[in-house]
């Protein structure tokens, strides 16, 4: 009986997910298909949840579907402010390339050959997954997923982390040569509800955010999400205002910006010291230089998400005086 | 089935209905203010009744509070972001208040 409704869900989940995905592309105006796109972000948090990987639902929810989300409600409201934008917007017309239907056709055929190929890789018994397994089962971290991220592959997290960075250099240029109106104007005063909202956000938040990195280690958790976590509550004080613009990015900042990299890469060429390869841990003391990268991406990825929605090339902390 | 479990199924119904009729509500009310009072419904009694059938069926006391602390954070960003909305929606807001 349970199995009948937790396959009925699964398959009311699947088929909401296309249905939200095929509205998130066909909606023309902006804001609705952010909205919904948000929504297919939520939706696809509790598929990853139902699936079993808490660690994906929760990267999922806060970073695919809150703060992505509050990065494309600015890119729209960025749009409609600038004129020239608009101007460039209306100019865009529907591209007379392939047939709709073929593009349909293709897409769908390219997903279903995945999703064999996947059903078909599931059930080949590679040496490379169960050397991965016995090796995540022996390692002293607890949580696969951060043996994965920081060990196994620590490779490709650095490489994101450089992603990240180049991401917000990448927008600073573009702020630079661009010349949007101020996304987040400073407000005269809070509206009510904001000042509790956020006296009671700020502590639940940084809790929750100090425990996810914490928890990282041994349970589903860890640096992206609690950064992005934090990073959402950077969000909340830029648009209230807390946090106001500045025109370059100060030397906190900057420094903030790229400990984690720093660290990062200090720990991987520091094995030079111990081991003839780099990026390998030494035989003690994996654990405190783990949660030392864990924490410095925490502040890294947490700066980076802030400064990228707050759409200057820097921010700092308002006080009355600057006003 | 046991009572506990019974009352459980029927709280946790009971706080479906209530979504089902808030978001009949902010489907087919006809304005904002409307929309939102049915909304407020959904996400402050619903999630309490869900709340409370499963923190019945759970019954451990790390369980119970984490159920209550996800209700009251709930019901905390539900009521703040209501207000929001309402507020900008409003015609004698002050303009500054518009993001």
């Amino acid at each position: 009986m349970s199995a009948v409704i937790g396959a009925a869900y699964d398959l009311l989940l699947c088929a909401g997910l296309l249905w939200v995905a095929l509205q998130a592309m066909r909606i023309r105006e902006a804001f609705g298909a952010v909205v919904v796109f948000m929504v297919f972000g939520l939706l696809m948090a509790v598929v990853w949840a139902r699936l079993g990987s808490p660690d994906l639902a929760l990267a999922e929810a806060i970073i695919g579907a809150g703060v992505t989300g509050a990065l494309l409600l600015n890119a729209c409201q960025a749009v409609q402010t600038d004129p020239g934008a608009r101007r460039a917007s209306a100019r865009v017309e529907p591209s007379p390339g392939l047939p709709h239907g073929l593009i349909v056709a293709v897409c769908i055929a390219a997903g279903a050959s995945l999703a064999a190929l996947m059903a078909l890789a599931l059930e080949v018994p590679g040496p490379t997954a169960d050397a991965a397994r016995a090796g995540a089962d022996a390692h002293p971290l607890g949580n696969p997923v951060t043996v994965v991220l920081l060990d196994f592959r620590a490779y490709d997290t650095l490489m994101e982390m450089v992603v990240l960075l180049a991401a917000f250099l990448g927008a600073r240029v573009l702020i630079d040569q661009s010349e949007l109106a101020p996304l987040h104007p400073p407000v005269p005063a809070d509206p009510p509800m904001v000042a509790p909202l956020l006296a009671m956000a700020t502590p639940v938040l940084v809790l929750t955010s100090l425990y996810l990195f914490w928890a990282g280690s041994h349970a589903p958790g860890g640096a992206f999400q609690a950064g992005a976590l934090l990073g959402g509550l950077g969000v909340l004080y830029r648009l209230t205002g807390r946090l106001e613009p500045y025109d370059h990015t100060p030397i906190w900042l900057r420094t903030v910006l790229v400990v984690g990299l720093i660290v990062f890469s200090g720990v991987v060429l520091a094995a030079a010291l111990w081991s003839p390869w780099p990026m390998r841990y030494p035989e003690t003391g994996l654990y405190p230089l783990v949660l030392a990268i864990e924490f410095a991406l925490l502040l890294s990825i947490a700066a980076t998400l802030t400064a990228l929605f707050s759409g200057t090339a820097g921010f700092r902390p308002h006080t009355g005086a600057r006003s | 089935m046991s009572a506990p479990d019974l009352i459980a199924m029927v709280l946790v119904l009971a706080g479906c209905t209530f979504f089902v009729a808030g978001t009949a509500g902010l489907l087919r009310f006809p304005d904002t203010l409307t929309r939102l009072h049915a909304l407020t419904k959904a996400d402050n009694v619903g999630l309490g009744l869900i709340c409370f059938g499963l923190a019945i069926r759970d019954g451990s006391l790390a369980g119970v509070t984490m159920l209550i602390i996800i209700w009251l954070l709930a019901m905390f960003a539900a009521t703040v972001s209501a207000f929001l909305i309402a507020r900008w929606h409003s015609p004698e807001s002050d303009p500054g208040d518009r993001p």
